[in-house]
């Protein structure tokens, strides 16, 4: 398609998908004038063909239609797991409330009452366009967060691990009235988008160190627990200069504190109780759980079931003893998620190679997982 | 929609020429490019009625009718859309006879419209 106006810096491409031909050229119109790249297609069928060679950020497409109709072009576009997420508008009738349901449930993200009025056309556009602007801005950050790790070589869905871990913590924690005021729907979403991030730091640590197989030295081992330090100052600067963006703060405290202790025995701050934000209390647990559960190079991977005792053991010093309680009311979900996201063939018994004392293997657990 | 200056109680026009312009943002040559698609695109719709009820295909008389009501109603042929839902309805309900009285009035809706679209050209 042509486009008349070139000031638009963002081209999204949208592709509308309808068999009555006045729809379709009144969309395509709105659309370039609102600055769109925009393909056509006449049913579902044809635009799957179309999007074999043109990759459509926003679908916008009639329900009722042949060959292919609109619930199943949405069906079949959300089957697809692709790399980016689709934006799904359904043109639907004003009288068909049944198809408006079937819509959603098979994905849509909105919908639009035929005929469609340009301004409400525009308006669901623009939910579209923010919702797509948020991906972006969570992939940007899972992707930073991924490239930070990839210097580690065996930390393989470490990260992936890490955030549904902390969302199954604070979503426990959202049903006590302790933490009521503190933990809601947000708090949930904004642990589960930064804690990633908790070792972006690393990227600042030597090879040497980061990379050495066996245990550490103490004076490596002190290096190695500068990647809070360099990770906090990281995004202190990005707080500062983004202070509107709140999930800065929480990567911030969740960065420099996730190895601070209960007891005040952690670092870089011996921080001790409350002075701990919660959401670094609660990647700590997160952390140690994975990387207790993980195999390293030096070491096997501990069943669930020792990784929870030693957890259990080390409520009130390692961990806020409320999170250790909310981390056993949600033990299974934890080792659910441990089985989902594996990276390593399972652990057939909990024999370990050495048995260390638990303190010793859950320091070196916490550090070099970091 | 298009009744931004009717009363309620008038019988909508046979093409709402107005709130059309208005639905075009008051584009002028897109209004005349889609009233010319949508006079092209009638004839055909009626012939493919006629042969989906002449094999009994009562879905694909469902189908065209729906189409055609859409067309209307985003071309403000508010008469011709309601004409199209009594079709479409009908064929839902697998009422021929029903569907052989309303096809009738669809058919007049049809020739109304096209010489009104032939007389403002
Ligand atoms: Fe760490």
């Amino acid at each position: 398609m042509n486009t008349s106006d070139s000031s638009h810096a963002n081209r999204l491409n949208v592709l509308i998908v309808d068999d009555d031909p006045i729809a379709i050229e009144m969309l395509d119109y709105f659309l370039q004038e609102a600055g769109y790249n925009v393909e056509r297609a006449a049913n579902g069928k044809q635009a799957l063909e179309k999007m074999r060679t043109f990759s459509p950020r926003i679908i916008i497409s009639d329900v009722e239609m042949p060959e292919m109709n609109g619930i199943e072009l949405c069906q079949t576009v959300r089957e697809r797991h692709s790399t980016q997420y689709t934006y799904f508008i359904l043109l639907t009738c004003h009288s068909d409330l049944k198809s408006v349901l079937l819509g959603l449930d098979s994905g849509a993200d909105d919908y639009l009452s035929k005929p469609f009025h340009h301004e409400e056309l525009r308006l669901r556009l623009e939910g579209g366009r923010r919702l797509l602007m948020l991906e972006g801005r969570d992939m940007m950050i899972f992707s930073l967060a991924k490239l930070a790790e990839s210097r580690d070589t065996d930390t393989g869905t470490h990260l992936e691990r890490i955030r549904e871990y902390s969302k199954v913590l604070a979503t426990e924690l959202m049903n006590w009235p302790k933490f009521e005021c503190v933990v809601d729907a947000q708090f949930v979403e904004l642990i589960y988008l930064t804690s990633p991030l908790h070792d972006i730091g690393k990227v600042g640590i030597p090879d040497s160190v980061l990379l050495k197989p066996g245990k550490l030295t103490s004076e490596e081992f002190d290096i190695m627990k500068r990647h809070t330090l360099i990770g906090g100052e990281t995004l202190y600067a990005s707080a500062n200069a983004y202070p509107e963006a709140g999930f800065i703060k929480m990567a911030l405290d969740i960065t420099l504190k996730h190895h601070e202790r209960w007891d005040g025995t952690g670092y870089p701050f011996q921080l001790r109780g409350e002075q701990i934000p919660l959401c670094a209390r609660i990647v700590a647990i997160a952390d140690v759980y994975d990387a207790l559960t993980t195999k390293r190079v030096y070491k096997d991977a501990y069943t669930h079931e020792e990784a929870a005792r030693i957890i259990y053991d080390s409520r009130g010093t390692h961990f806020d003893p409320d999170l250790v309680d909310a981390f056993a009311n949600v033990e299974e979900q934890m080792r659910a998620i441990r089985t989902r996201l594996d990276d390593a063939p399972p652990v057939a018994s909990p024999t370990q190679p050495e048995k260390k004392s638990q303190e010793t293997e859950l320091m070196s657990a916490s550090f070099t997982s970091s | 929609m298009s009744t931004t200056n009717a009363e309620i109680h008038t019988i909508p026009p046979i093409f709402d020429r107005e709130g059309f312009l208005l639905r075009c943002m008051g584009n002028q040559a897109l209004a005349k490019k889609l009233a010319v698609v949508f006079a092209g695109t009638l004839p055909k719709e009626q012939r493919d009625l006629h042969s989906a009820i002449e094999t009994n295909e009562l879905d694909q008389v469902r189908r065209i009718a729906h189409r055609v009501r859409g067309t209307a109603k985003n071309i403000c042929a508010v008469p011709l859309a309601e004409a199209a839902f009594l079709v479409e309805h009908a064929a839902e309900q697998r009422d021929v006879a029903l569907l052989y009285t309303h096809l009738e009035s669809l058919k007049k809706q049809v020739e109304a419209i096209l010489d009104e679209l032939a007389s403002g050209a």
